[in-house]
């Protein structure tokens, strides 16, 4: 009867710990990857610096976004689900459940401080969070607050419904200024000292352009046409890389801000990063990571359905 | 609504409305099925047709101008759009937009399938035939050539006339239904005499007949009514010539019963002569007591019981007896009568009955034989039957007669037969009773050479 009772016991434990802590497959420390984490049927692809495939994760739950917090850990969140969660990579184990409000649009790691910040676009706020998952701040925004970057001691946030963005002191989340900017303003990047800023177009014109702006001031430096819909940036090697996933157009400027190379690469992508010297690019519609270096795409990477977002970890070179 | 003409004036009423309607669905859906179908099919032909101008790469203005010149001279609209916004590009961001295509159109469009949708389109304000053909390179949706054709559906088009289509509807209605009202009175007059007829008869006039000459099912009834109400007509005079027999009958013996007794009571007889008035006076009591009688038994073939008590027979045995019983008349009458009997035969039969039967027979044929003629009684079996054969040498019956004998009352000589004690029932009540026994008979006869009656009985099989 004992023993019954003790096999029931470990059968329970064992049930319970499966049904909380959802395990994945693990990544080994140190080792450099590029993710793409797909949400058209939610899963992360880790791909290593010979383009193969460290692990795949399905993800069971509707997350719309990742990113990575420190070295050893991923955020996974999602737009209708009410908790984030952090997940470590070396072991694949859940580290914690953060509960959230509904309306997640997207997390950022501010590698200074270690907190890391969730924007929201129901209650329109920006939470600040420390490394063990503490909630520290919470303010209020504009219109659906997604895009972030940190700079110095300033937190950008760009309020994609509205006509402004937010600049928050990074740590107590004040709010310092704000910039004018359009509507479906997306992708923040900061190129000898200018805050550069790309965006969809409101309405059903589409934005062509990106802004250049004084990121103290919020003073327009000027404009550059980059067709059609820039919403994302990266830079290697000396170089600032512009995707425009209107017309699925990468585009290369040298430090004048001129175009000096462009290409149509993937199907409707959104987002590139910079990764072992290589921008690798992310094909929404074909589903494929293209790496490009020196002008030519050298790799072509099959990943999941809808790669939206890329997550990088490099060892320092 | 008890009328018959009501009610099949409603029916076909309330047929012709179901017909209007499942007319009006039935255009609908060859609206639906055919034109729907042949548009959406022609659109679709015609924009692969136009897709195929698209070589790849970015859709140029000189494309879409060419589209927009195509569209001038289409019948359907059409034009491309190379919008990344109507194609949903942004879909995973937020967008505040309507986009001409969805983002699952979007994920079909990709893989090069042709979309057709019917429907509300917001951006046209209207129910429209629409499709997309994806312009795709590479995996690239770099546009989509867009068909659509205004959904104009039956009922849209009506309702600019409702009212004039409800009111045609309606006087088409209300003018049917006067036609239906009219035609079924027509055709329903023969049943109004026929009823009338049916009333006359009720009302005792037998002599009423109705007067249709159509063929159909109204027409027959009206000729089976004829003849039901010849029928009726002929058994009324039945009735009436029987009572009028009956009374005839009984009134003979009752004057002479009344005349004799009168007179014997006023004196008028002298009293030697009363005896031989008086045996007059019982003679004729006796023949009304046995006219009753003879009365009674047509009326109940089967007896007071109402059944016949049958068993095996032995149909000779029977014969014998009666014409033993019959011997003394015949010995009087100098008429022999001779005997050809198979004792094999066996009926199921009700004696007493049987002797009846054989009774009013002989009795018959004593009655019409002259003086030293001979009467021939024979049974035989035939088969599955017992015959029994009466050939008496008398007067025989004029041909004309024949079917009449068994007629109640009827008598080929009524002086005679009347004289002779006979009721005129006799042959009727035989009828009857052969009939009641499951047999069947027949009469033959000529005039002044005899007469043959011959009798049919199911045979009784021996048991083993």
């Amino acid at each position: 009867m004992k023993k019954i009772t003790l096999v029931g016991l470990l059968c329970c434990v064992c049930i319970l710990a499966a049904c909380d802590h959802t395990s994945y497959e693990k990544i080994t420390k140190n080792e450099d990857f590029i993710a793409s984490v797909n949400i058209l049927q939610p899963s992360i692809d880790f791909i290593n610096t010979a383009g193969n495939v460290l692990a795949s994760w399905s993800l069971e739950e509707p997350y719309t976004g990742a990113t990575l917090i420190g070295d050893d850990a991923i955020l996974l969140y999602g737009n209708q689900m009410e908790h984030a969660d952090l997940v470590r990579l070396s072991s694949g184990k859940q580290l914690m459940k953060i509960d959230v409000k509904r309306g997640a649009t997207n997390a950022y790691y501010n590698k200074e401080t270690t907190d890391f910040y969730i924007t929201n676009g129901d209650n329109n706020t920006v939470t600040s969070y420390q490394i063990d998952g503490q909630e520290k701040q919470q303010v209020v925004l504009g219109n659906y607050p997604m895009a972030m970057y940190v700079k110095d001691t300033h937190l950008f946030v760009i309020n994609f419904k509205d006509n402004y963005m937010s600049v928050l002191n990074s740590a107590s989340l004040k709010e310092e200024k704000t910039y004018a900017i359009p509507k479906s303003s997306h992708g923040i990047d900061f190129v000898d000292g200018e805050l550069w800023i790309g965006g969809h177009g409101a309405g059903e014109k589409p934005n062509s352009q990106v802004r250049r702006m004084n990121s103290k001031t919020g003073k327009i430096e000027g404009m550059l046409d980059l067709p059609m819909m820039p919403i994302a940036f990266a830079s290697t090697n000396g170089s600032e890389f512009v995707l425009s996933h209107g017309e699925n157009m990468l585009y290369e400027l040298n430090d004048a801000h001129e175009i000096i190379w462009q290409k149509e690469i993937g199907s409707n992508p959104f987002t590139i990063a910079a990764f072992q010297q290589h921008i690798v690019l992310a094909g929404y519609d074909d589903r494929t990571l293209y790496w490009i270096k020196n002008h030519k795409i050298i790799r072509k990477t099959k990943v999941g359905k809808g790669p939206f977002n890329l997550l990088v970890r490099e060892g320092e070179q | 609504m008890t009328k018959l003409s009501a009610k099949i004036w409603i029916f076909v009423l309330a047929t012709m409305a179901v017909t209007i309607l499942f007319m009006y669905s039935m255009t609908n859906y060859l609206y639906e099925n055919l034109y729907v179908k042949d548009t959406e099919d022609s659109m679709i032909e015609v924009g692969s047709k136009l897709a195929q101008m698209y070589k790849g790469g970015k859709v140029t203005d000189g494309f879409v101008n060419d589209i927009d010149r195509y569209n001038m001279y289409s019948n359907s609209n059409v034009f491309a759009v190379r919008n990344p916004r109507e194609l949903s590009a942004c879909v995973p961001f937020d967008i505040d937009y309507d986009t001409l295509i969805g983002p699952e159109e979007r994920q079909s469009l990709i893989k090069g399938e042709v979309l057709a949708k019917k429907g509300y389109e917001s951006r046209f304000d209207r129910q429209v035939i629409s499709v997309v053909i994806p312009l795709v390179d590479e995996q690239r949706l770099e546009g989509i050539l867009y068909l659509y054709f205004p959904l104009e559906k039956i009922t849209e088009l009506a309702s600019k006339d409702v009212v004039m289509m409800i009111v045609a509807a309606l006087i088409f209605l209300i003018l049917i239904g006067f036609v239906i009202f009219k035609a079924i009175a027509l055709l329903l007059k023969p049943l109004k005499q026929l009823k009338a007829a049916a009333m006359d008869m009720a009302a005792g006039q037998y002599a009423t007949r109705v007067d249709i000459k159509s063929k159909d099912e109204i027409g027959q009834l009206a000729t089976t009514f004829n003849e039901m109400a010849q029928a009726i007509e002929d058994e009324d005079q039945r009735q009436k010539q029987f009572l009028e027999n009956v009374s005839h009958e009984l009134r003979t013996p009752i004057s002479y019963i009344k005349g004799y007794s009168e007179a014997i009571l006023s004196g008028i007889i002298k009293e030697e002569e009363q005896p031989e008035k008086l045996a007059l006076i019982v003679r004729e009591a006796a023949r009304m007591e046995k006219l009753t009688n003879e009365l009674m038994q047509l009326s109940r073939p089967a007896g007071p019981q109402g059944v016949l008590k049958l068993y095996p027979l032995p149909l000779s045995e029977t014969i014998r007896e009666v014409v033993v019983m019959l011997s003394q008349r015949a010995t009087e009458a100098e008429i022999s009568i001779q005997l050809h009997l198979d004792d094999e035969a066996v009926i199921m039969a009700d004696e007493l009955k049987m002797k009846q039967i054989m009774i009013n027979l002989l009795e018959n044929a004593l009655r019409y034989s002259d003086e030293g003629t001979v009467i021939d009684v024979s049974s035989s079996i035939h088969g599955e039957e017992v015959v029994v054969q009466i050939v008496d040498h008398g007067i025989g019956i004029p041909s004309e007669d024949l079917p009449k004998v068994t007629e109640r009352f009827y008598r080929v000589n009524k002086a005679r037969s009347r004289a002779d004690g006979g009721s005129g029932l006799g042959l009727s009540i035989v009828a009857q009773l052969v009939q009641a026994h499951d047999g069947r008979w027949t009469i033959d006869s000529e005039l002044n050479l005899g007469t043959t009656i011959t009798l049919y009985f199911p045979i009784v099989e021996e048991i083993e």
